[in-house]
């Protein structure tokens, strides 16, 4: 794959993970109690996972490959949140017994981030640098909307529930911090 | 991590979700700003949850304790420049600080940086 370090192609980039389309397949289709299959605990549990571990993969790469301050920062910071996260997660499932069972959202979110990872993996520099930060965005957003459309109100156990309602936040924080790097990346840009 | 100062007593205490002993937060009125008083040997908590301090400001008292606790699911520090800084606190950990002079003491969690609070320490 050809790299890109030139403006033009960073912003190109930028743009597309931010779209969260182009270079990727569109947003998991994750159930909703309105529109697709339900969702079961098992099901959670699996898109929790998979979810986090997407985000630890950007991460990684980005500590492997960036060396701005703030997004080694930021990266280190959501790498310890997810895990975080992670932890509790299967702690959790473990505690009540709770299979996480694979499924179509899951599945995407896997294949989401290996296609991501893949183009992110060929940038350098500041390219990989807005991607990246883009990327971060998108992903937020993508996984704040699940998580209130569809993780929340399709969690039958409580301490399920009450788990994702508690994660939310820090889910919000990173996308708060993510608009802020990539604002940060545009006036590095000028 | 630096360690305490000398004009400071730092009480580091981690109670890995155990519940913590039952302690006694002596509080004067609530002010009209807002802001929790303490009234001098109190224990003052300041909550860790939803990424944020709560309260993030808190004015107390030479002799106060003041504890964090880390109600969230994710994990958290608390570090005020020389005067203290905690180890990162996973969920049911606390720090505890007790300040040695008065003046006004901003932290933050380093690892979440736009998490911010404020202690105002004042004489009894």
């Amino acid at each position: 794959m050809t790299r890109f370090t030139s403006s033009l192609g960073a912003l190109l980039l930028a743009a597309a993970f931010a779209s969260g389309c182009g270079l990727t397949r569109s947003a998991p289709g994750v159930g909703t109690p309105a529109s697709g299959p339900a969702l079961s605990d098992a099901n959670i549990a699996a898109i929790v996972v998979a979810a986090n571990n997407a985000d630890i993969l950007y991460a990684d790469l980005a500590l492997a490959k960036s060396r701005d301050a703030d997004i080694r920062a930021f990266a280190t910071m959501v790498k310890k949140d997810h895990e975080a996260v992670n932890q509790a997660a299967v702690a959790l499932v473990t505690r009540l017994k709770v299979t996480p069972v694979d499924n179509e959202a899951s599945f995407d979110l896997r294949d989401d981030a290996e296609t991501k990872r893949l183009i992110l993996r060929e940038l350098e520099d500041f390219a990989f640098d807005s991607a990246y930060s883009a990327n971060e965005v998108s992903y937020h957003r993508s996984v704040l909307g699940t998580i209130d459309r569809a993780l929340i109100p399709s969690a039958s156990n409580a301490e399920l529930k009450a788990l994702l309602v508690q994660v939310r936040p820090a889910v919000a924080a990173h996308l708060e911090h993510a608009v802020a790097l990539v604002a940060k990346q545009g006036a590095r840009r000028r | 991590m630096r360690p305490a100062t000398l004009a400071t007593l730092a009480l580091v205490v981690g109670l890995g979700g155990a519940g913590g002993a039952a302690f006694a937060a002596a509080r004067g009125q609530t002010p009209q700003d807002g802001r929790e008083r303490g009234s001098g040997e109190g224990r003052h908590e300041v909550r860790i949850k939803a990424v944020a301090f709560n309260p993030t400001s808190l004015v107390v008292q030479l002799g106060d304790t003041v504890v964090w606790r880390n109600a969230d699911i994710v994990r958290h520090n608390v570090v005020s420049g020389e005067l203290f800084a905690s180890a990162e606190l996973s969920s049911g950990e606390t720090f505890a600080w007790a300040p040695g002079d008065t003046g006004t003491v901003r932290y933050r969690c380093t690892i979440h940086p736009r998490m911010r609070g404020e202690l105002t320490v004042r004489l009894p």
